[in-house]
C-alpha cells in the first residue's frame, strides 16, 4: 500500500471511529496528519488537499475529545492550507465549513457555527450535491437544535427527509431521525404532539437498534426514560436510565454518566426509594474512584456533590439540582 | 446592477426560506399580518416588493436583516473560513509545535528537491539540451 492509501485509510478510519471512540479517533487522525505531510509534493493542489483534509480532521478529532482550543487551531492551520490552493475548491471549502461549524458550536458561539452552516448548505445547493447538501441540512438542524430554535431545527430534519431522502446515507438518515424526536419532545405540547413524538422515537429506536451501541443511542436510552415518565411509567424510565448509565461507562463519558445519575437520584428520591439512591450513591464512589485524569473538573464537583446529598439522607430536589447545574 | 433580477434573486431567496422554514406560507402570512393571498401575489411578483415587506417576513422567520441581504449580496472578501481564522485566539501549543516538526522537515525536501532540479537543469545546460524557455 503506498502513502496515499495509507493516509486516505487513516483519515476515513479516523472519522467513522470519532463518535465511538474519540481518544483513538484521534491517534488515528494524527497519523494521517503525518503521513499526509510525507506525501509527494510535486503535484502542489494535490497536496494541499491532503493536507486541508488531514488537518480538518486532526480538529475534528481534538474537539470529539474536548480539546476545543486544538480543535479551532488545527482549524486555522487547516483552513491555511486550503487558501494556498491555486484552484479553488468549493466543495472542499464547504466541507471545512461544516466541520468548523461544530467547533464554534462546541464552544458555544452558535451564531458564528450558524454562519458557517448557513454557507455550506448554499454552496452544496449551487454545486447541485445532493448527498453532503443532505448532510450539511441535517447539520443544520442539529445547531440550530442547539442554538434553542427547536422547531427551526424540526424544518431542517423534516426536508432532509422528505426532499432529500434519497441522499441520506444510514448514518445521516438515523441522525434525522433521533434529533427530529429529540425536538419533537422538547416542544410537544398537548397529547396529540406527544403522540407524534413518540412515534418518531420508536421510529429512531429501530433505526439504532440496526447499528452497534452508540453515545446516539444511549442518549436516545435517556429520552424514552423520558417518554416513560410522562406516561407513568417509573419502572420502565429508571431501566432505561440505568441501560444509558452503564452504556456511557463502557463508552468511559463519564460526564453523561453522571447526569444519567443525577437525573436517576432525582426519580428515587421522589419515590422516596433508599435502596435505588443507595445504588445511585454506590455508583458515584465507584465512579468518583475510577475517575481518569482527563475528566474535567465540572464532572468531579457534580459527582462529589451528588454522593455527599445522598449520603446525608434523601436528597432535596435543590440539592439535585445544584449538582446538576455544574454539567449544564 | 439590474433592479428586476435584483427583486427576483430576493423573492426567491424569501421563497427558499420560506420553504425551509417551519412555517407553511399561509401561517408566514398571517404571522406577518398580511392579508389572505397578500403574501403568495408578492412572491410571484404580482405586486411591488417593499422593504417593509422583506422585513415582516424576516421577523416571522427569525432572522436577522443583516442576514438576509449577506446571503443575498455575500460578500466575496468576506469569506466565513477567512472570518473564522480572523476570529480564532491561537491558544495551542501542541498544534504549533506540531506545525514545526512536520513542515520544517516538509520545506526541508522541497529545497532538496529544487537542488536536484537545479542540477540537473546545469547539466542539461551543459550539454546544450536546455532551450530557451526552460531557460527562462
Amino acid at each position: 500500500m503506498n502513502h496515499l492509501d495509507t493516509y486516505h485509510q487513516l483519515v476515513n478510519r479516523a472519522d467513522d471511529t470519532r463518535h465511538r471512540h474519540p481518544a483513538r479517533a484521534l491517534d488515528l487522525a494524527l497519523e494521517a496528519r503525518d503521513v499526509a505531510a510525507r506525501l509527494d509534493n510535486t503535484d502542489h493542489d494535490t497536496w494541499i488537499e491532503a493536507q486541508t483534509i488531514a488537518w480538518s480532521v486532526v480538529a475534528s478529532a481534538y474537539r470529539n475529545v474536548g480539546r476545543l482550543d486544538d480543535a479551532e487551531a488545527a482549524m486555522v492551520v487547516a483552513i491555511g492550507f486550503h487558501e494556498q490552493r491555486h484552484e479553488p475548491c468549493p466543495r472542499l471549502a464547504a466541507r471545512l465549513m461544516q466541520r468548523a461549524a461544530y467547533v464554534r458550536a462546541d464552544q458555544e458561539r452558535l451564531d458564528e457555527a450558524l454562519e458557517l452552516i448557513d454557507v455550506a448548505v448554499s454552496t452544496y445547493r449551487d454545486l447541485d450535491a445532493a448527498n453532503p447538501l443532505a448532510t450539511a441540512i441535517i447539520d443544520r438542524g442539529v445547531l440550530l437544535g442547539r442554538a434553542g430554535r427547536p422547531r427551526h431545527a424540526i424544518a431542517a430534519f423534516n426536508e432532509a427527509l422528505d426532499t432529500h431522502a434519497h441522499a441520506l446515507d444510514d448514518r445521516a438518515r438515523l441522525a434525522a431521525i433521533h434529533n427530529l424526536a429529540v425536538h419533537l419532545h422538547e416542544i410537544a405540547a398537548d397529547t396529540e404532539s406527544r403522540r407524534e413524538a413518540d412515534r418518531w422515537l420508536e421510529l429512531a429506536w429501530h433505526a439504532h437498534a440496526e447499528h452497534p451501541e452508540t453515545v446516539g443511542l444511549l442518549k436516545l436510552r435517556g429520552l424514552c426514560a423520558l417518554a416513560a415518565l410522562r406516561h407513568g411509567d417509573h419502572e420502565r424510565a429508571i431501566e432505561e436510565l440505568w441501560a444509558a448509565c452503564d452504556g456511557f461507562a463502557r463508552l468511559g463519558d463519564h460526564r453523561q454518566q453522571t447526569l444519567f445519575l443525577i437525573d436517576l437520584a432525582v426519580i428515587h428520591a421522589e419515590r422516596h426509594d433508599f435502596e435505588g439512591l443507595n445504588k445511585v450513591a454506590t455508583a458515584c464512589f465507584l465512579l468518583l474512584r475510577s475517575r481518569d485524569d482527563h475528566d474535567d473538573e465540572a464532572t468531579a464537583t457534580a459527582l462529589l456533590r451528588l454522593a455527599r446529598a445522598i449520603a446525608t439522607g434523601t436528597p432535596s430536589q435543590d440539592e439535585l439540582r445544584q449538582a446538576a447545574t455544574y454539567l449544564e | 446592477m439590474d433592479p428586476q433580477n435584483e427583486t427576483a434573486r430576493a423573492l426567491e431567496l424569501l421563497r427558499q426560506l420560506i420553504r425551509t422554514s417551519p412555517y407553511t406560507q399561509r401561517q408566514v402570512e398571517e404571522r406577518a399580518g398580511f392579508s389572505r393571498g397578500y403574501l403568495s401575489q408578492l412572491l410571484h411578483a404580482n405586486l411591488d416588493l417593499k422593504y417593509r415587506h422583506i422585513l415582516l417576513v424576516l421577523d416571522v422567520l427569525d432572522m436577522e436583516p443583516r442576514a438576509f441581504f449577506a446571503r443575498l449580496f455575500p460578500d466575496p472578501e468576506a469569506d466565513v473560513l477567512q472570518r473564522f481564522r480572523e476570529r480564532s485566539a491561537w491558544r495551542s501549543d501542541t498544534v504549533a509545535a506540531d506545525l514545526e516538526t512536520l513542515y520544517d522537515a516538509g520545506l526541508e525536501s522541497v529545497r532538496q528537491l529544487r537542488k536536484r532540479i537545479e542540477t540537473c537543469e546545469r547539466v542539461l545546460d551543459r550539454l546544450g539540451l536546455l532551450d530557451d524557455e526552460a531557460r527562462r
